[in-house]
């Protein structure tokens, strides 16, 4: 590209000052929000260094959150406008830097480079008129339309009409240095419209406008929301690489004397770069089932609180670490009723396209609130309290917990102590009469298969979940110690486990406590044993059956397919899939992050929600198949309060396994 | 104003008691325990004092064999000051409300709140029998302590409606549920709970009359086993409907 300064004595100085002063501004704020940054607490976030560059190139680069369902004509409009916005950037380092030094960017002479530039302003152009129409006349609910999401697309588009009006501008006037070949829309285009000596003169402005347009953004940059577009780089490179499953640990919690977040000085650095990089799409708030059903809780707003307090207390907390910036001095502004409203779903993460963790930041404060306040809601208290005492969240007599086996006769680890497998039943499936019903059907099921298997009955005690996700830490280690001693007493080294909640603390989890075994879900391995062809599964009744995703083994874990590869295996039924609430956007039933046990007053109850989707579908399923204990008792009981039992019922996916086996 | 909560420590309400082999006595050996619930209830009711008025020291103390020390530990990681353990492997109910008498004695309580009766044996003997023994005003069964000029109101809870007592200081009340669910310990709670010092002597040392007035369990026998229900399915709903009535005249005998 060419430049009307011509070098550093002919007007480069000017430029050289401008840029000083918009790219001085850029970096001036930039370390002071670096500096707020500091303030959070330290955490290594280095691990997986390869995944970090792949996430980079897949999320970052690629754009690949933002390409999702039911996003992919904004995302692409998004996507377009970020390529160009790369392009074009080398372009505007080539700009600057012959306008004033006169030398070139190698490369950014060629024809490709030129028509690259070219059809990428068009494109941002028109992608820019997308989010424009958007805002202005299909505005989505959730989306918070300020005075600065306008700044920025007139911004950007002030930069591209410039760009390409420079360009043909100069064209005409036989300003452009030899062997510069004419890109199509700026030559042919513009270049037949700008004639004569005029060009010249369009040609001088356009181009001080642009470059002035361009210092003008780099200096407004950090106090938009539109940072993201720097800070998603370490955002996305800094995510958390553990399973998206697993909490964080907290280390030597006997000897700590403050737990989870009361201030934000309290949250990671990472927590706090979150804050920074949020571009308030609105996309979590979209997904999350606890905002849908009109409950106090919207995820994007928890991000937007912490940053708004960085923000705002930063820089009185830079000066003196100590200071009372807000009354009471040490409280985060995202209210109890909000953090208890959350199920820990992962709706919003999942949704987040700059790798957002919402549930941690919940998760932390739910810490403060339960193991230095004691103030968690009384039901949720009762919970934990059944749990230190009984070892079940329900408080049934712990000696009962094997019970529901005896009449099977399946054996204990201390009867059979060379199983191959431990069956960890969980709390549900051991005192839940309708979730004992799936137990049996999986012991069915194994015994069916030739599976080695043993329980622990009165010697296993609760995974510790819940008590983790109401933000009880130390129970939670105590219970997780407990069960890992025992695992260790019988030599287990394979878990199976019918319960996703099971699954995902044993999985994911345990090893954060040197708990490290081979877990697999129920439904993963009866795939498995079909496939290997030890599971035969006889034609039943004809059915149509929907899949609900579970959100401890679907978005947690990943595991989508294999309980639909397992619907798929059973002659007769037909699989239906709830849309567009299935797999990656499947609808939470309630009951995680230890709601199932926290009465739900605000609002719709969400597993009403959840059985209005499934009858929305008006597919012809009868039933409702599902692979977690709290989805079934949450869908029972929705289906229940509707009255639909006629129409749909619940059931567990092994159970339709278990009543149709032929061997 | 000083309160003092004697509590007793008893099988959890979570645990299936089973009789023991003797016949006379429920197995206790592996069993959780804790602090009986209306015990829990006083203490939070104490607790709550507290939370209004800083300036509020609760007490708990415990007359019971060695392990009740645990429950102490619990109340203390609840947020009470001090506990005491009076060590007594077996005694008569009137024997600890004698010892709890000298406790009282020695450290002078202006408010003494008893839970209204143990969950493992609901005699709700001690605390009527201790004010006995102190000769201070009882008030029984109450949900709520206010304090008042010269004194507490103590509220109780009746058909319809509750009752306002009022009662000169030293006082002793027993509680039969506080506003609040019985509060769950912070975790700095709990450690500093497990740092405390919980005094420990032998109900010889404190030189009462641990004997008194006893009975002697001649067997338990635990609930007879429930038999299966029974599903009426045959027939419109009419005649379910007669053949419910009918087995419940006939087998029920309940119409």
């Amino acid at each position: 590209m060419i430049a009307p300064t011509g070098g550093f004595y002919n007007g480069g100085a000017v430029l050289l000052v401008l840029a000083f002063l918009g790219f001085g501004a850029f970096f001036w704020r930039a370390w002071r929000l670096y500096g707020y940054m500091r303030l959070g607490r330290d955490e290594g976030r280095i691990d997986h260094p390869w995944r970090r560059v792949r996430d980079e190139l897949v999320v970052y680069l690629g754009q690949r959150k933002l390409l999702k369902r039911p996003y992919y004509i904004r995302g692409l409009a998004h996507a377009l406008i970020f390529w160009g916005f790369l392009v074009i950037t080398i372009g505007t380092i080539d700009l600057l830097a012959n306008g004033i030094f006169g030398f070139h960017v190698p490369g950014t002479g060629s024809a490709l480079f030129a028509w690259t530039i070219d059809i990428f302003a068009v494109l941002v152009l028109a992608s820019i008129a997308i989010a424009l129409v958007r805002r202005m006349f299909f505005r989505p609910p959730r989306m918070h339309v300020a005075l600065d999401g306008y700044v920025i697309l007139g911004l950007i588009a002030i930069l591209m009409v410039t760009l390409l009006v420079f360009e043909g501008a100069g064209l005409s006037a036989g300003l452009l240095e030899k062997g510069y070949t004419p890109p199509p829309i700026a030559g042919a285009v513009l270049g037949a419209i700008f004639k004569g000596e005029v060009s010249a003169v369009i040609f001088y402005y356009a181009w001080w406008l642009h470059v002035v347009t361009v210092l003008a953004f780099a200096a407004y940059l950090p106090q938009s929301k539109h940072l993201h577009i720097v800070t998603t780089l370490p955002n996305v490179f800094f995510r958390k690489q553990t399973p998206r499953g697993a909490l964080s640990l907290i280390e030597d919690i006997e000897n700590k004397e403050t737990f989870g977040a009361a201030s934000i000085r309290d949250f990671s650095w990472k927590q706090l770069l979150d804050g920074y990089t949020c571009t308030e799409c609105g996309r979590c708030s979209d997904n999350c089932p606890a905002l849908a059903t009109g409950k106090p809780l919207d995820p994007q707003k928890i991000v937007l609180d912490i940053r708004d307090q960085l923000l705002r207390d930063g820089s009185k907390l830079l000066a003196d670490p100590k200071a009372d910036t807000v009354t009471p001095a040490h409280f985060t502004e995202s209210k109890p009723e909000e953090l208890w409203a959350c199920t820990t779903c992962a709706a919003c993460v999942e949704a987040c396209p700059v790798t957002i963790e919402h549930i941690d930041k919940i998760v932390d404060m739910r810490r403060h609130l339960t193991l230095m306040e004691g103030s968690a809601p009384p039901e949720a208290q009762r919970a934990m309290t059944n749990i230190e005492r009984a070892g079940n969240p329900w408080g049934e007599p712990r000696e009962t917990r094997g019970d529901w086996a005896k009449e099977l006769g399946v054996p204990t680890f201390a009867d059979k102590p060379d199983a191959e497998y431990l069956y960890f039943v969980g709390c549900a499936a051991s005192f839940d009469r309708r979730n004992q019903k799936v137990a049996r059907a999986l012991v069915q099921v194994l015994r069916a298969a030739g599976v080695s298997f043993a329980i622990l009955a009165s010697e296993e005690t609760c995974n510790g979940d819940p008590a983790r996700r109401i933000g009880n830490e130390y129970l939670w280690q105590i219970q997780a110690q407990q069960n890992i001693d025992t695992f260790k007493k019988y030599g287990v080294r394979k878990v199976i486990a019918s319960c996703p909640h099971c699954f995902n603390t044993i999985a994911n989890e345990y090893p954060q406590l040197g708990g490290n075994y081979e877990v697999i879900h129920a439904l993963q391995l009866v795939d498995r044993l079909i496939t290997e062809g030890k599971l035969k599964v006889g034609r039943g009744m004809a059915e149509a059956v929907a899949y609900h995703d579970p959100c401890y083994l679907g978005r947690h874990n990943g595991v989508y397919d294999q309980p639909r590869a397992v619907l798929d295996a059973i002659p007769g039924v037909q699989r239906v899939e709830i849309e567009p609430h299935n797999r990656e956007r499947g609808f939470c039933c309630g009951a995680g992050g230890g709601r199932m046990w926290m009465e739900e007053k605000i609002g719709q109850r969400v597993n009403h929600r959840r059985v209005e989707q499934i009858l929305a579908i008006k597919s012809g399923a009868t039933k409702v198949a599902s692979g977690c204990p709290f989805c079934l008792i949450m869908l029972e009981e929705g289906v229940g309060a509707k009255g639909v039992q006629e129409q749909i019922r619940p059931v567990d996916v092994l159970e339709l396994v278990a009543g149709r086996l032929e061997n | 104003m000083k309160i003092l909560i004697p509590l007793k420590q008893v099988p959890d309400s979570t645990v299936r008691v089973k009789v023991g082999p003797d016949g006379k006595s429920i197995v206790t050996e592996g069993i959780t325990w804790s602090i009986s619930p209306y015990d829990e209830y006083a203490i939070e009711m104490a607790l709550e004092r507290k939370d209004a008025d800083a300036s509020t020291v609760v007490a708990v103390v415990t007359v019971g064999p060695a392990r009740s020390r645990d429950a102490l530990r619990q109340a203390l990681a609840m947020g009470c000051d001090e506990a005491s353990l009076v060590t007594a492997d077996a005694t008569t109910p009137l024997g600890v409300a004698r010892a709890l008498a000298k406790v009282v004695e020695e450290t002078k309580p202006d408010l003494v709140l008893c839970g209204k009766q143990a969950s493992d044996d609901d005699q709700g003997f001690v605390g009527p029998a201790l004010a006995e023994l102190l000769g201070w005003p009882h008030v029984a069964t109450i949900t709520k302590v206010v304090p008042v000029e010269g004194g507490v109101e103590l509220w109780r809870e009746v058909e319809g409606g509750h009752e306002v007592w009022k009662a000169a200081l030293p006082a002793l009340a027993t509680v039969h549920k506080s506003e609040k669910e019985p509060r769950y310990p912070s975790l700095p709670g709990i450690m500093k709970a497990k740092k405390k010092d919980i005094p420990e002597r032998a109900i010889g040392a404190l030189g009462v009359d641990a004997s008194g007035p006893s009975w002697t369990i001649l067997s338990m026998e635990p609930p007879a086993a429930r038999g299966g229900g029974k599903i009426l399915k045959d027939g419109d709903s009419k005649q379910i409907a007669e053949q419910l009535a009918t087995a419940l005249r006939d087998e029920a005998k309940v119409l």
